[in-house]
This record gives C-alpha cells, structure tokens and sequence, in this order.
C-alpha cells in the first residue's frame, strides 16, 4: 500500500503541488490525468525521491519508501543509445549489485539471466544484444519498463510513457505495464495525456487540476465525461 | 530495422504477456521467431558472447601493456640507472632551485628582464590566437562534414591534419627566418599552432550538432550561409568560446618556450640560464612562467563564468 499524506511542493513563489494526499494498492493500476503544468510530472517526481518535497509524507505499508522501492519510467525511456538492450535493463539492479560490478560490465550471471527475462517479459525476446539507439520507439519504451522491472520495485511510476507513440504501439505499451503491474503485485501510477486509452487499462483515476487532486476514485465509478472535463477544463 | 517493420514485431511480441487475443499484425514467421528464442537459449548466447568479449579486452589491455613495456626498454628506460642519479637532481631542486632566500633575491635582481619578457610572451600568446582564430572559425566550418559537401570537407580537413602535423616550434624556427629574431615570429607561429587545432576542435563541435533545427531553418528557404547562421552556429557558439578560452591557456604555455628557437618571450632568458647552469636563475623564470599562466587561467575563468551568468539571465 503507498500511501501519500499531505504533499506539497513549492518553488519560490509557485505551488506546484498542494495538499496531495491518496492511497493506491498492490495490483492496481492508476492513471493520473491532469493539463500540462498540473503537477503530475512534480508528483511522480517527489514519490520517486527525485525531488523533495516540501511538506508531506510518503510511506510504503508503514516505512518511508527506500529509493529502490520506486521505479520510474521516464517520457522518452531515458535510455543510453550506446548501450544494448541487456545493459539498460541491468542498470535498473545497481541498487543490488555491487559498484565494480557495473564499472567493468561484468554482472553476475543470475542478475543477466534476470535482464534476459524481463526482456522477453516485455516481447522483445531475441534483442538483448541490440543497441537501444537501432530500436523503434516502441521497443524503446518497453526496455525502459523492463529496466524499472528490474530494479524489482514494489511501485512503478511512468511519466507520460507513451507521449511520443502511435496510437497502436501506445496500447502496446500500455498493456505491458497493466499486465506487469497485475503480474508482479506492485503499486502502478502512470500519468497520460489520452483519455480514451486511459480507459482500457485503468483501476483507478487520479487527477490533478493546479496542484490539487480533483479526482480520486476506482474507475468503475468515473464517468467518461469527467475525464474528457479534465482536459477541456 | 525500419520503424514500420519494428513495430509491426511490437505488436506481436505482446501477445505471450497478456494474452489478447486476434492481433492481427501477428505474422507467422515472426511468431516462429518469437517462439524459437528462450530466455535460457538467449542467456546462454549472451553469456558466451560477453566472455568471448572479456577475453578479446584481457588480451588487449595485456598486449598494450607487453607493447608499452617493450618500447620503454628499447628506449633505454632504467629505472635502476634514474635511482641511482637520484641525488643529481636532488641536489639542483633542493640547494639550488627551491632555497627560498636565494630565489627571492634573484627575482628580485632578475625583475628587469623577466617581467618585460613575461609581459611580452603574454603580448604572443594574445596577438597570435587573435590572428588565428578568424583562420579557425573559417576552416573549422569548411572542415565540418555537415556543413560543406565532401570535395570541400576532406581537403580542408587533411590541410588542417598537415598544418598540425608541425610542431609550434619548427613554426617559429621558420618564422624566424621571415620576421627576424623576436616575438612577431612567436606571434605568427602560435597563429599557426592556433589554426591548425581550433579548426579542428572546432569542426568536431560542429558536426556533433542537432540536425534537426538545421533542417527546419533549411526548410523555410534559407542557403547554406543563412542556415549556418541562423541555425548552425548559435548551437555551437557557447562551446567554441569555452574552447578560445582554453587554448588562450594554452598559448600562453606555448609562447613560453618560444625563446628558446629566438622566437622573443620568457623562454630566451630561460634557456640562456639553463645554458648557464644557473638553476636559481631557471627557477626564477619558471615562477615568472606559472604567475603569468596561472593568471591567463583565472582571468579566462571570471570570462567564462561573466558569459554563463550573462547567458542565463537573457534566457
């Protein structure tokens, strides 16, 4: 269970979050909705351990979350083209690993066998080896889960993972973090600008209008038209 | 693989996930593919490329290191022979060079040569960058391979490769020959030396830019000279100022050692006080040659600093 007490974030003079406070369960995928310049990047952001916030409390069961508890999947992937496949997804374990590990790129056997795994967990079995510079959007994203699988989180956050996709690859995308969420029994929280796909994988909605959460509510109980008002204002 | 034909793989590759059924994108060579590959087929390909890969590094880094060793040997390297003339230097540095009362006073004595000679190896390393620089702006972008077509890139890069190929100081040998004795010769050879790897630097600066604001200033019909301006050169302009800065640095280090070929600065005094076996008089000129590098580098820093202040407050 994470749950979320009070948040607030301010700069300066800006509040870009005010008084944010939920609960999401293990299994459950929830979908932030929210205008640009909401606050869903800043929220996921503070969850993350990314930036602090400035009031409020987050907690995991009863603990403060621990960095590699929360896994984030970025916008573009935030992947290095340089690197293959396989050696993006074993970065999500250097929270695990031991640091000369990484420096002289020589992982432990089971941690690749992991990596190999999560990759054929998001389809793309057969393309550890390929650089992720060579791979289509798509597949770029999915790496960018397996790597957030990878760091074995008990809550993965996604900012707009499908911002910059086709409709079909979307989807895609979209199904793999549902079905990992649902597999691996992990808190989901991705923030999307597409209503209509939000609805084909949602449990839950949270939305954020100026900073303040307008909406919290299992999906079961939202109507369509609130989501669309979301964006329409 | 094209975008299309990846993501056509995508949509089939979700299916084993989450089980949706009648992906129609689904062919059946690709579903063979997908199902040929095991997690345990590819772990095992990998694990044997990965150590062929760290057998293939241990033998390199091991045979650089037998190449390195060997060629120390062939040059006479002994580190028995340096061990045991140790003292010689010992004796220089500590008697000679690093005694406190002894080089205040020769500095003092020797004010008269060494600060005109630093003001004028200073006087080099200025006039020289400043002449070669509009040189290095014009060849740096003849050279960048985005910005002109081969037939133009590739000569200029090779003549840029030639005209470093010199080291500065046979430049000054030769320019001693055209001005005469004295620092207009330093001045032309550190221009050279300035040409030479500035066009370089930057033409490598330019050719790691974003194509893409390129294409969309080129797209509105702007020529090769308007798109350069407009679109190429502001991307790389803060990154070239970095570089003049630093190679103001390195210039004046250069300009230094000038005098040693009468090519005018503190390198003249230097080398005549080596010849002369008068080590304090050396030490003199060496403290002359850190004061002035040290303060073209903190100078060329406040520079750099005042320029990302100024920068970022017109963003």
């Amino acid at each position: 269970m994470l749950t979320v007490i009070g948040l607030e974030k301010r700069y300066d003079s800006a509040t870009a979050l005010e008084n944010v406070s939920f609960e999401l369960s293990p299994g459950e995928l929830a979908i932030l909705v929210g205008r640009s310049g909401a606050g869903k990047t800043t929220l996921l952001r503070c969850l993350n351990g990314l930036e602090r916030p400035s009031t409020g409390t987050i907690r995991l069961g009863d603990e403060p979350p621990e960095p590699t508890d929360i896994a984030l999947v970025f916008q573009e992937g935030a992947l290095l083209d340089s690197k293959s496949a396989l050696e993006n997804v074993l970065d999500g374990g250097l929270g695990r690993e031991s640091v000369w590990r990484e420096v002289f790129g020589w992982h432990a056997p089971a941690e690749k066998r992991a990596a190999v795994e999560r990759l054929h967990a998001v389809g793309l079995a057969g393309d550890a080896d390929r650089r992720v510079g060579d791979l289509s959007g798509g597949e770029r994203q999915r790496v960018g889960i397996a790597r957030a699988v990878h760091q074995e989180p008990q809550v993965i956050l996604a900012d707009e993972p499908v911002a910059s996709l086709d409709p079909a690859t979307a989807r895609n995308v979209l199904d793999q973090l549902a079905a990992l969420v649902r597999r691996e029994q992990v808190v989901g929280l991705v923030s999307l600008h597409q209503p209509r796909l939000a609805q084909e994988v949602a449990d839950r909605y949270l939305a954020l209008e100026s900073g303040r959460l307008t909406l919290d509510a299992p999906a079961a109980e939202v109507d369509p038209e609130q989501i669309a008002e979301v964006y329409d204002g | 693989m094209g975008e299309s034909g990846s993501d056509g793989r995508s949509e089939s590759a979700v299916d084993p996930v989450d089980r949706k059924p009648g992906s129609g994108l689904r062919s059946d060579a690709d579903a063979a593919r997908e199902e040929a590959i095991t997690v345990d087929g590819e772990f095992d390909r990998i694990q044997r490329r990965w150590r062929r890969r760290l057998l293939g590094r241990v033998a390199v880094v091991v045979s650089l290191l037998a190449v390195v060793l060997a060629t120390a040997r062939w040059m006479g390297f002994d580190l028995a022979y340096l061990y045991a003339h140790r003292d010689n230097l010992r004796d220089v540095l500590v008697e000679e060079m690093l005694a406190p009362a002894q080089l205040w006073a020769q500095l003092q004595g020797d004010a008269p040569t060494l600060v005109p000679a630093t003001l004028e190896t200073l006087a080099i390393a200025g006039v020289g960058t400043a002449i070669g620089l509009p040189f290095a702006v014009c060849f740096g972008l003849l050279a960048a391979s985005n910005v002109t077509p081969r037939v133009v890139h590739a000569p200029v890069r090779l003549f840029l490769g030639g005209v470093r190929a010199v080291p500065s100081m046979v430049y000054a040998l030769l320019f001693v020959i055209l001005a005469g004795l004295g620092p207009v010769a330093g001045a032309l050879a550190i221009a050279m030396g300035t040409i030479g790897d500035l066009g370089r630097l930057f033409a490598d600066e330019m050719e790691e830019i974003d194509a893409t604001p390129v294409e969309a200033v080129a797209s509105s019909g702007g020529g090769l000279v308007a798109t350069t301006a407009a679109a190429r050169v502001p991307q790389v302009a803060t990154a070239y100022v970095a570089w003049v800065l630093f190679y103001l640095e390195i210039n004046a280090r250069k300009s230094a050692v000038l005098g040693i070929v009468g090519a005018g600065g503190i390198g003249y005094p230097l080398i005549m006080a080596f010849n002369a076996r008068n080590y304090t008089r050396v030490m003199a000129a060496i403290v002359a040659i850190l004061v002035l590098v040290v303060s073209v580098e903190l100078v060329a820093n406040r520079v750099r600093d005042a320029l990302d202040a100024d920068r970022r407050s017109t963003q």
